[in-house]
């Protein structure tokens, strides 16, 4: 009876807050997840479910967001990633299935994915070298987004510039690293 | 006449910007309809915004290796050592940049509650175990994968400032979803283990315990001395990175660390959990 309880306690507490997350970040978050993964809006609308399923069931929902005032929608954003990414690899796990073995598919699919090249610590040497390389700002803007977890509004007043200029600095960054790790043909 | 390294460019640079702009999390309507046109518009757009997606999530892989304090003025410091912080702390680290595409070495941060943990009340320690050549995959609440080989027992409290998890008796594999704001914390009644994300196998017997890594760092200590939140290296840690084996005498001592592809082995167990 009270394990009962407790339980729909947190539910019903929960159902509130993920409403309101999903009635402030819902439309942001469809866009994110058609743009990132290249979906429609029926797949679009699977991911959203599982979000939101998810979001339920976080025993500590409300603290999280507390923890994070300006990150709440990169916190979500993650959360999609997380989903995306595992819709991805259950849906390449039945493809592969067809045809060929499980491991010869791992192959051939990590071969030249630029992700496996960023393996290796030659490969962090790299990417670090390649960071310092860059303009101060650039790399303290990619750092404080990618590694900080900061918004890109935070990091304008941390750098004392634009958002529009955190963004390009972030691109800037971006692009460089990818080439970095990654040498085409 | 461009030539082909210009036209590349172009394309990295132009799905660099769209990366950014999606990450700023203000993409309008417009914008993701000009997305979709150029990724549509070419199968290398399409492409080179894969990669580009990847790199960006790989990249947040970083951060395991600098320091987490959010100030600004120590922050300038830590970016402009980082390199050198890496290199020297925790080469071994970096093999945890996840390969996305296919199943190995994904991310640990897959987020799935099993729902046998949901039945169960909260603030309660929960348990697994598996009987005599039973093996099972379980997850955790926070997204950690764990296989539980043969005979195996565990039981778990995240409620607290940790996430603690206690080997009773066994051998587990573990895949620890990353949450630098909760260290992981395995008790093996013997040795206390910390990480944060990474993938590693423990076997308890009656007089040793083996702890095979096969991604990120591991710390292995004497003491229940686990009030940091933050993850840090005590000098009194041993510190197993990926490809290392530690064993452990009962008493605590350990016997020998081994730089061997034995790991692979010893880890098999991560196969099986990949493979599902």
């Amino acid at each position: 009876m009270k394990i009962i309880q407790l339980k729909k306690r947190t539910t019903n507490e929960n159902s509130a807050l993920v409403a309101a997350l999903l009635e402030e970040h819902g439309s942001a978050l469809r866009r994110f997840i058609r743009v990132r993964s290249n979906l429609n809006e029926h797949d679009c609308e699977d991911v959203m479910q599982m979000l939101s399923e998810r979001l339920l069931k976080l025993d500590n929902l409300r603290q999280v967001l507390d923890g994070r005032l300006d990150t709440v929608r990169n916190y979500m954003f993650q959360i999609a990633v997380n989903l995306l990414i595992d819709k991805k690899r259950r849906d390449d796990v039945r493809q592969r299935d067809h045809h060929i073995s499980e491991q010869d598919a791992t192959i051939l699919s990590n071969l030249d994915s630029p992700d496996r090249k960023l393996e290796g610590k030659h490969k962090l040497r790299q990417t670090m070298d390649i960071l310092n390389s860059l303009k101060s700002p650039y790399r303290q803007a990619f750092l404080l987004n990618r590694v900080e977890g900061k918004s890109y509004r935070q990091i304008s007043d941390i750098l004392g510039v634009s958002v529009s200029t955190v963004e390009k600095y972030i691109a800037k960054a971006l692009v460089a690293v990818r080439q970095g790790v990654v040498n085409d043909d | 006449m461009m030539t082909k390294l210009d036209v590349n460019t172009q394309i990295q640079q132009q799905a660099a910007e769209f990366v950014a702009r999606l990450y700023s999390g203000e993409l309008s309507a417009k914008e993701e309809e000009t997305i979709r046109a150029w990724c549509a518009a070419d199968n290398r757009h399409q492409q080179e915004f894969d990669n580009m997606i990847r790199v960006w999530d790989a990249s947040q892989e970083l951060y395991e290796t600098i320091d987490h304090t959010p100030q600004v003025r120590k922050y300038k410091v830590v970016a402009s050592i980082a390199a050198s912080v890496i290199v020297a702390i925790a080469a071994g680290l970096f093999i945890t940049w996840p390969k996305i595409q296919g199943a190995p070495g994904l991310s640990p941060m897959v987020q799935t509650v099993a729902p046998q943990a949901l039945k169960l009340p909260e603030r309660q320690i929960h348990d697994y175990q598996t009987q005599v050549g039973e093996v099972k995959d379980v997850t955790l609440p926070d997204g950690t994968l764990v296989t539980l080989n043969t005979n195996t027992a565990i039981t778990f409290d995240f409620s607290g400032d940790t996430r603690k998890l206690e080997l009773k008796h066994g051998e587990a594999f573990f895949a620890v979803a990353k949450d630098p704001s909760k260290v992981f914390v395995i008790d093996t009644g013997q040795q206390f283990i910390r990480v944060i994300g990474t993938k590693f196998n423990v076997r308890k017997n009656a007089n040793s315990l083996q702890i095979a890594v096969k991604e990120g760092l591991v710390a292995v200590h004497d003491s229940a001395d686990i009030s940091h939140p933050q993850f840090d290296h005590d000098a009194g840690d041993t510190l197993l990175p990926a490809g290392t084996i530690g064993s452990f005498s009962k008493d605590g001592k350990i016997v020998s660390t081994a730089q061997t592809d034995k790991v692979e082995r010893l880890a098999k167990l991560a196969l099986r959990y990949i493979s599902f």
